[in-house]
């Protein structure tokens, strides 16, 4: 069996899957790619189905990942997208956000660092 | 295995498992029915296909995820009725095939309806509908073959096989810290952050149990444990009992903490080829039979 001879992670499959979700470690201080909405100065969060035309968060998640991963343009692209989506004299913004998950979880909301890698109006 | 692989079932078990899994088929795709047919909007950027769309350069023509969006309810209904199984069958194997693939293929590989779709595949090459199908006469839903038990015992250990994967993956990939607790509690954290900043529904249980790293280390022990241990559901009687139900309160586990739906398992359908279905059919027999004499 590929799982058990091989000494990397494998890539998955479907119907026939490895099922290394909840595998690896994400450790406790982790950055988030999203997309949000400032409006009067205050960050709206936006739905999945907003961000990427999705239900499925996991997968706005990998959308926002890899436009993040392709440097401003592909970001500004997804920005555009969004803003498509959007009513109103807004600015999206294409962010990369940084927390603590435990401090998340205790309520501590705020991000430790926010950057922005694309904006548009 | 408690009564041997080839050991021989009743026609009514093979068959109630074929209408448990169509009727799912069939409510899942059809409450599914507008996100699937969204995936006609998908960007072909975003195309990294999975499963049978390996063999395929972009996405498919609108017309054809309409139609596989479409067809998945009428096949998982079709399958449940029973007739013309012996094509009614392969068809609703490979149109939900083709629709779950499709949702994986656009750089996201999900991991809820694997079973589904190895179950259809299992009733698409089995005697299914034997019996229990409206209007066929002359089915005897009694008969005792081995040509109903070995569907159901392929079934149960695709079950028991993708449990004790996820449980070698999670030793595999993140070694034995993983049962300290520490790998599972920020999971479950993450999980729960990235839902709420991507606006989607989170646990607020798993997120408060966060702040007490205690629970985590058995919860983690518990889950391989689940999921190693999940061969033991092969010996039958208390065995078999035991680890669906610890596996179910996995799933519950799940939902609760992190807001992750595995309706599949979560209904009980993955679950029933471990048992004898057709005592339902029994007890209802008895109630009949017990009500007409009273009468």
């Amino acid at each position: 069996m590929r799982l058990l001879v091989e000494g990397h992670e494998t890539p998955d499959g479907f119907p026939l899957s490895t099922y290394p979700m909840f595998a690896r470690d994400r450790g406790r201080v982790v950055e988030v790619p999203s997309v949000v909405l400032v409006r009067d100065g205050e960050v709206e969060r936006l739905s999945p189905t907003t961000i990427a035309g999705t239900d499925q968060v996991i997968e706005a998640a990998v959308v926002v990942g890899e436009a993040v991963r392709g440097g401003e343009g592909t970001a500004g692209a997804l920005c555009e997208e969004v803003l498509g989506r959007v009513d109103g004299p807004v600015e999206v913004q294409v962010v990369v956000e940084r927390y603590d998950t435990v401090r998340w979880a205790a309520g501590d909301d705020e991000p430790d660092d926010r950057r922005v890698v694309a904006s548009c109006r | 295995m408690a009564d041997g692989y080839f050991a021989p079932a009743p026609a009514a078990r093979l068959a109630l498992f074929r209408i448990a899994v169509g009727v799912y088929a069939a409510g899942w795709s059809l409450a599914r029915l507008p996100a699937h047919l969204d995936l006609a909007d998908r960007s072909a950027a975003r195309w990294d296909p999975v499963g049978p769309w390996s063999l395929v350069d972009s996405p498919p023509a609108d017309a054809v995820v309409a139609a596989l969006a479409l067809a998945a309810p009428l096949a998982g209904i079709a399958l449940a009725v029973g007739w013309w199984h012996r094509v009614v069958a392969p068809l609703a194997a490979a149109v939900l095939l083709g629709l779950t693939a499709l949702a994986s293929s656009f750089g996201q590989v999900f991991h809820t309806e694997n079973l589904l779709v190895l179950h259809l595949f299992v009733l698409a090459v089995a005697p299914a509908a034997d019996a229990l199908v409206p209007g066929r006469r002359g089915l005897e839903p009694d008969a005792v073959e081995d040509r109903y038990g070995w569907p159901l015992r392929l079934a149960s250990v695709l079950v028991v096989a993708t449990y004790a994967l996820a449980g070698v993956a999670k030793l595999r990939i993140g070694g034995a810290d993983w049962l300290d607790g520490e790998v599972l509690r920020n999971l479950v954290a993450h999980d729960n952050l990235r839902k709420a900043v991507l606006g989607d529904v989170h646990s607020p249980l798993g997120t408060a149990l966060v702040g007490h790293a205690w629970a985590f280390a058995p919860m983690a022990w518990a889950t391989v444990v689940v999921e190693l241990g999940a061969p033991v559901a092969l010996l039958g009687g208390r065995w078999r009992t035991a680890w669906v139900a610890a596996a179910w309160t996995f799933h519950a586990g799940v939902l609760a903490l992190m807001a992750v739906l595995f309706p599949y398992q979560l209904l009980g359908i993955a679950f029933l080829p471990f048992f004898r279905l057709e005592q339902l059919l029994d007890r209802a027999r008895r109630r009949s039979s017990l009500e007409a004499q009273t009468a």
